[in-house]
């Protein structure tokens, strides 16, 4: 299923860190929207740096990042997070929530800087979400009583609120137990194949390799895998 | 019982400045725009301070030579909507001038329009009054009106430059 | 413009000072926080960092406090001072200090003066515009409380009805003050002179009774008792300022050729413009007449320009202090600065982090700002009590409006301020701040 997922095209893409060494180096690459893909490398490999500059959050030196028609490469930082804050869903490896906001609060968080009229809407849907996830009832609990695996699910609800068609994961399942690992790999695969979304994530998880549609390795900022579709 | 004293201390501090500038000095050439006379009356030193607020209040020195009593009722000038007589009143805390429909002046005495005593306002200014310029205003009495001539002093003065010089 | 203004009622004026004051920050804040919902994550960060947000609170009040208490104090007392000249219309003594005399009659502080004779007093009592003249005879005293020897009308004038009892109408009652540890019935001896020179005894067995009170009148004269002038010449063996036909009847009209004299004199007269005539036609060369409450007038003036200083003095402390704060803030950021990171990583644009970091500082700075206005009014109260223990000058203090205009002031000026922490965060790196 397509549903609003984006397809991505990336060509020419250099990425250049402080003092002007090369981080990333990908010629050409394009992604089927809808597609669940994993991208894997050895440390310091840039896999990281790949999934930020996907996310518009660093401005590459060259290059172009296509998300369906939009080349959110040149846009000004603004415009880049607020492309982001539309289409995007990012799920990071320590879950990183607000302790002290209840559960239903931190996955509706976009709803604070959405403005009024999305505002109802992302809160509907986080709390939908949370159900999904299996946290319905108890949205209204501080998030620091949960465990690790209940605030990455946290985390995940918060990605899926605003209904991206993209959804970007560092790293998702690295800071969980076995089980916990196994049943958030097959909700975000699921959940992104269901509903239509581009899922890509960064990861070391086979539970994840194993459900992915497609695996890019990346070494030494480059790409090992072809650039088809 | 030795008490402390907060006010008188502050208050000692401050009396060093009450001494008086009895000094004389003679004056040559600009005598005549520091006096007027009215009969008997003569008025010394007209003095205001500069302003910006539309209105403001005149002091002068008035010696009553004569040998019956004078009232003073109010004044005119040109520069100002109207004049009137005030005397500053002190109650409950809170101070300021009051009006005063007239102002006897005893035979023999020096009545002194002075800050935190008797003065005239001036209300409706045209213009603000700018130091170390003068304008003219008229004095009433029931006897008369005597012409004098106001000198614009420095926004927080407490007295004519001139004051305590001999006319 | 400035005519409108100045034609306003001043409570008007002070309203849109207020106004005024408070609107870069009103503005300010508008633009800052338009189209965002900062309070849950406002409350969340307020939770978290709760200890350090109230450090930084209470430096803010304090320092607030500071300022609106030394303000509504001074003016306690400037008020307190001149409440308690409002009874003394005019005072008429011989040629000296008017300041030394002001002390001397209406704040009771003791002072050799020299004496009004009987001949002037008798010219001023004769006065076709004079309603009232009371002699002001100090120099005895009973424990701490000085004893003055004056007329029934003066206790009249001063008290408006005695709070119990009645007048004195013989030399050896007395009226005692509202504060002075004496009861209608007790007898006491006055001591001659006052304070720790005072000698007892000095008038043998003479003792006076206490046939009346006064109500509080909020001065010194609370700690004093009242005698007929007669008598305190009497116990110094002088004339009692009666002749050899005095009916026995204490209280005027006095004989000038036995009248032993006087410091000082209040006069009152039947109007305002007819005390300054007065005042006029008794400033010779053997009579000084002066105003108290224009006297005190003329001394607040001179020391207006402390009280600028002060004011002045008062904000540099609160801006200070607010520096140190806002400097503090921005070492906060960075402990922040993961979380914010996080926001931005989300899709949150900068504006909404520059928002949540400035309504944070602004939070600290008007709770700090609201809790230090009432510090300081409870401050001026504690420190107003302690002077009226002191003086026996009752001063009050209550909230006014240059205090208001005063912290108004000060929180839009630092609210401004707060803007510099808050843009520093929103250009903090994202990526290496989001790494942790």
């Amino acid at each position: 299923m397509i549903g609003h997922a984006q397809k991505l095209e990336v060509s020419n893409l250099r990425v250049t860190g402080d003092g002007g060494r090369r981080l990333l180096s990908v010629d050409r690459l394009e992604i089927r929207a809808g597609s669940a893909v994993v991208v894997r490398g050895p440390s310091g490999a840039g896999k990281s740096t790949f999934l930020y500059a996907l996310a518009g959050m660093i401005a590459p030196e060259t290059g172009q990042i296509c998300w369906g028609d939009t080349d959110i490469a040149p846009l000004p930082e603004a415009a880049r997070a607020a492309f982001r804050c539309r289409n995007m869903g990012f799920v990071f490896q320590e879950h990183l929530v607000f302790e002290e906001l209840s559960a239903a609060e931190n996955a509706a968080i976009a709803a604070l800087y959405s403005g009024r009229a999305l505002r109802g809407k992302i809160r509907d849907r986080a709390a939908t979400e949370l159900v999904r996830l299996g946290l319905g009832g108890v949205g209204t609990r501080r998030s620091d009583t949960f465990s690790g695996g209940e605030r990455q699910r946290i985390a995940v609800a918060r990605a899926l609120a605003g209904d991206p068609g993209i959804i970007l994961a560092d790293e998702p399942t690295a800071s969980l137990d076995r089980d916990n690992a196994d049943r958030l790999a097959e909700d975000l695969v699921t959940l992104a194949r269901t509903e239509g979304r581009t899922l890509i994530a960064v990861s070391h998880d086979p539970a994840l390799h194993d459900r992915a549609d497609r695996i890019i390795d990346i070494v030494d900022g480059r790409l090992l895998e072809g650039a088809d579709g | 019982m030795i008490r402390k004293l907060i006010l008188p201390a502050l208050l000692l501090i401050a009396g060093s400045a009450q001494a008086g500038d009895e000094a004389g000095h003679a004056h040559a050439s600009d005598a005549d725009s520091h006096l007027a006379t009215l009969g008997d009356i003569r008025l010394v030193h007209a003095w205001t301070r500069a302003t910006d607020r539309g209105e403001a209040l005149v002091f002068m020195e008035i010696e009553h030579n004569g040998h019956k009593a004078a009232t003073l009722t109010g004044g005119a000038s040109g520069i100002a909507d109207g004049v009137n007589l005030v005397a500053f009143r002190s109650r409950d805390g809170n101070a300021g001038y009051v009006t005063l429909p007239d102002l006897t002046i005893a035979p023999g005495t020096e009545m002194v329009l002075q800050p935190e005593g008797v003065a005239l306002r001036l209300t409706g200014l045209d213009e603000p009054l700018v130091e170390d310029q003068s304008f003219d205003m008229e004095v009433a009495f029931d006897l008369g009106h005597a012409q004098v001539i106001v000198q614009i002093e420095a926004p927080n003065a407490t007295r004519h430059s001139h004051a305590g010089h001999a006319h | 413009m400035a005519e409108i203004y100045h034609a306003l009622p001043t409570w008007a004026q002070d309203v849109l000072v207020m106004l005024g004051l408070l609107t870069p920050l009103m503005v300010v804040g508008v633009i800052v926080l338009r189209g965002f919902h900062v309070r849950p994550l406002l409350v969340g960060l307020l939770r978290r960092q709760v200890w350090i947000s109230a450090v930084f609170t209470a430096l803010i009040a304090v320092s607030v406090a500071l300022g609106t208490g030394l303000i509504a104090q001074e003016r306690g007392l400037r008020q307190g001072t001149a409440r308690a000249a409002d009874k003394f219309d005019l005072i008429i003594a011989a040629p000296g200090s008017e300041i030394t005399a002001m002390l001397a009659a209406v704040y009771l502080q003791p002072s050799d003066l020299p004496l009004l004779d009987g001949a002037t007093y008798a010219e001023i009592a004769q006065h076709p515009r004079v309603s009232l003249v009371a002699p002001l005879g100090f120099g005895d005293s009973w424990r701490d409380a000085p004893v003055v020897g004056t007329t029934a009308g003066f206790v009249d004038h001063l008290s408006e009805g005695l709070a119990a009892g009645r007048l004195f109408m013989t030399e050896d009652e007395a009226i005692a003050g509202a504060r002075v540890s004496l009861d209608i019935g007790d007898s006491f001896a006055p001591a001659h002179g006052v304070g720790d020179t005072a000698e007892h005894g000095a008038h043998g067995d003479f003792a006076y009774r206490v046939v009346g009170k006064m109500p509080m009148t909020g001065s010194p004269w609370d700690r004093a008792l009242l005698v007929p002038i007669e008598s305190v010449w009497s116990v110094h063996g002088l004339a009692n300022g009666h002749g050899p036909d005095w009916d026995g009847k204490i209280g005027p009209p006095f004989s000038p050729a036995h009248f032993p004299g006087t410091p000082a004199a209040l006069v009152r007269a039947e109007s305002l413009g007819a005390t300054y005539s007065l005042q006029a036609e008794f400033s010779t060369a053997r009579t000084m007449a002066f105003f108290p409450g224009s006297v005190l007038a003329r001394l607040h003036a001179l020391m207006g320009d402390i009280r600028q200083v002060m004011s002045v003095l008062a904000v540099i402390t609160q801006v200070l202090v607010t520096a140190g704060v806002l400097a503090g803030l921005m070492m906060l950021t960075r402990l922040l600065a993961r979380r914010l990171a996080l926001l931005r990583a989300l899709g949150a644009p900068r504006r909404f982090v520059f928002a949540l970091t400035w309504s944070y500082a602004a939070t600290l700075i008007l709770t700090g700002a609201a809790i230090g206005l009432v510090l300081g009014i409870a401050a001026s109260l504690g420190i107003g009590a302690a002077i009226t223990a002191r003086t026996d000058i009752v001063v009050s203090a209550t909230l006014g409006w240059p205090e208001i205009h005063l912290v108004a002031g000060f929180v839009s000026l630092t609210g401004m301020l707060a803007l510099l922490p808050a843009y520093l965060t929103m250009t903090r790196p994202l990526i290496t701040d989001l790494r942790g």
